[in-house]
């Protein structure tokens, strides 16, 4: 017959409840992985892709093809996206043209709501005349209103293309001009969002449409309460 | 008792309404202080019509300024525009249009005297009526900083 | 109360508290909410070059470890101008001793007009601290063309002559000498406050 039924453990002072069984505990481990998941969540899942603000894009006065002044405030709340080339520019011309042209086809894939999206051509010569940018635009497609071509004072070209769009040109002894292609894109406030350079033409295409889609969504969506959302892709460099 | 409260009543809607002009009434007239060196300046007002004839203000005259223009600033996400209302600023019946930084003002060119803190302007703002008719109204304008 | 149901209470708990913190604390505290529009620019700022107010010549380097605000206007204007460049005066004011730190800037988008010892007096009546800016035509559009600033006289009257319209946005370049902020020219002295107390 046993003294007693009693476990040895009852005698001895009960044991200190574990770590996991200590309410504080369990409310900080689940706030911790409840934080941790969710900025995971934030990072590996991107519920919203932003594009990132790059830098200013330049303010100037244009004119276009048909001679008419357009300023960098007449493009605000369009999205705009800007090539750069020149009327002399030959075959094979290294200026994304044909890019420009194939998103402007397809632009109806992508939906921008009520922001108009517009496409814009910079000659590097200013001395090219309306009827020679006509000429250029008509050779490219391009319709002289969604997409038009344009050319600046000579003497404000360097400081808009290339102080303020980062896009190297020279003009050479023979009249052409050494360039780099590009395509950059600038929001409805007049912020560079995307920059797209020594482009392989036939990738580019979709890539530059699904960052002109994150903008449409983005002016759609970021307005309100949502904005601290957008706020915080852009802490997370939810970047596509 | 009809005696008494119908003149009553008829001095206080005078007194709203500024005088003889009807129905129209310039409320809360003010500019702002203004840099000695800049010769240019702006003054608001609240202008409203209660009567029953379209107004416009065509224009003013005061001793402070040698030209008065009535200008229009647009703000367009940024970008500040401003022209001049060649055709006055139209204040049609029962409406009130609104003088105020950053869209419709009375502008002063080549300012004559400083305009400080404290300081109170006289102007003669020139309205037209519907039936083409001028008249003037008077008004003194604080100078604030708003 | 039984060990489960503690068990779930205090995990509901550290969850609600998560929950709390993601959605109010840390847009409080983490991501300050600007009035205008976040640059994220990987290079500094674009130099600023020209004739100042005092008589010498400036450049963005020598505000190093001061927030610039950076505007572009002219002392012609009558409206919009004296009303950005008072609000201005206020927030600096409201700000106390943090704006010690603060440098506010005008570059004239009419240097006919505006000499820089008219650019002094001017913004000397809004506060001495006031920095005009001024140069040649060419020098001042290629400054303002890389802010995005486009600024064009317009034909006036015979008595205005003629007025200038331009983009009445205000730049905030941060401590470290980068363009940081966008702000609409039409803010208010609420907004410059909160955003400039938290960069300075």
């Amino acid at each position: 017959m046993t003294i007693t039924d009693t476990p040895i453990e009852s005698i001895s002072p009960p044991p200190a409840p574990s770590l996991l069984r200590r309410p504080w505990f369990l409310s900080l481990v689940a706030f911790g992985v409840v934080v941790v998941l969710g900025a995971l969540w934030f990072k590996i899942f991107e519920p919203i892709q932003v594009l990132p603000r790059i830098r200013l894009a330049p303010g100037f006065s244009l004119t276009d093809q048909a001679g008419a002044q357009v300023t960098s405030e007449d493009l605000r709340g369009s999205v705009v996206l800007y090539t750069f080339t020149h009327s002399a520019c030959e075959e094979p011309c290294p200026a994304p043209e044909p890019t420009m042209a194939a998103i402007r086809d397809r632009i109806d894939e992508v939906d921008t709501g009520d922001t108009p999206v517009r496409f814009v051509t910079l000659s590097f010569d200013g001395t090219d005349t309306p009827a020679v940018l006509t000429d250029r635009a008509e050779a490219m497609g391009a319709d002289g209103e969604q997409w038009f071509y344009a050319t600046a004072d000579e003497a404000r070209l360097k400081a808009i293309i290339g102080s303020g769009f980062k896009t190297y040109f020279e003009r050479l002894d023979n009249g052409t001009f050494a360039f780099d292609p590009a395509l950059i894109l600038v929001d409805g406030r007049g912020v560079v969002r995307g920059e797209y350079r020594y482009q392989t033409l036939a990738s580019d295409t979709d890539r530059i449409l699904s960052h002109i889609d994150i903008l449409g969504e983005e002016v759609r969506n970021s307005n309100g309460p949502a904005g601290l959302a957008y706020e915080a892709a852009h802490f997370f460099l939810c970047y596509p | 008792m009809k005696r008494i409260v119908l003149p009553l009543l008829m001095v206080l809607v005078a007194g709203c309404s500024g005088d003889d002009s009807g129905g129209l009434s310039v409320d809360d007239p003010w500019g702002r202080p203004t840099p000695d060196v800049a010769t240019t300046a702006a003054f608001f007002a609240t202008i409203s019509n209660a009567g029953t004839a379209d107004e416009t203000l065509v224009g003013a005259t005061t001793d402070a300024c040698r030209v008065i223009e009535l200008h229009e600033s647009q703000m367009d996400d940024g970008v500040m525009r401003m022209q001049q209302l060649a055709g006055g600023i139209p204040v049609p019946a029962g409406t009130t249009v609104v003088l105020q930084p950053g869209g419709l003002h009375i502008m002063c060119i080549d300012k004559q005297v400083p305009l400080v803190e404290g300081d109170e302007v006289a102007l003669d703002l020139e309205f037209v009526d519907g039936d083409g008719e001028r008249h003037t109204e008077s008004i003194t304008a604080a100078v604030e900083d708003r | 109360m039984t060990t489960v149901r503690r068990t779930l209470l205090a995990l509901a708990a550290g969850v609600a508290l998560a929950a709390v913190a993601w959605f109010v604390v840390l847009p409080r505290f983490q991501s300050h909410v600007f009035t205008g529009t976040v640059i994220q620019s990987q290079t500094p700022a674009p130099d600023i070059a020209l004739a100042t107010s005092t008589g010498a010549t400036a450049s963005l380097g020598d505000f190093e470890d001061q927030v610039v605000v950076v505007y572009f206007g002219y002392t012609f204007c009558p409206d919009v101008c004296p009303t950005t460049l008072s609000t201005l005066k206020k927030a600096v004011d409201k700000l106390g001793g943090a704006s010690d730190d603060l440098q506010v800037v005008m570059v004239s988008v009419d240097p006919a007009r505006d000499t820089p010892e008219m650019l002094r007096e001017y913004l000397g009546f809004f506060d001495p601290d006031f920095l005009g800016m001024t140069g040649s035509e060419d020098d001042i559009a290629s400054v303002a063309t890389v802010y995005g600033v486009f600024f064009a006289a317009e034909p006036g009257t015979a008595d205005t002559g003629y007025l200038v319209s331009h983009t009445a946005r205000l730049m905030v370049i941060d401590r470290d000498g980068y363009l940081k902020l966008v702000m609409p020219g039409d803010v208010t002295v609420d907004q410059l406050v909160s955003d400039l107390e938290y960069l300075l």
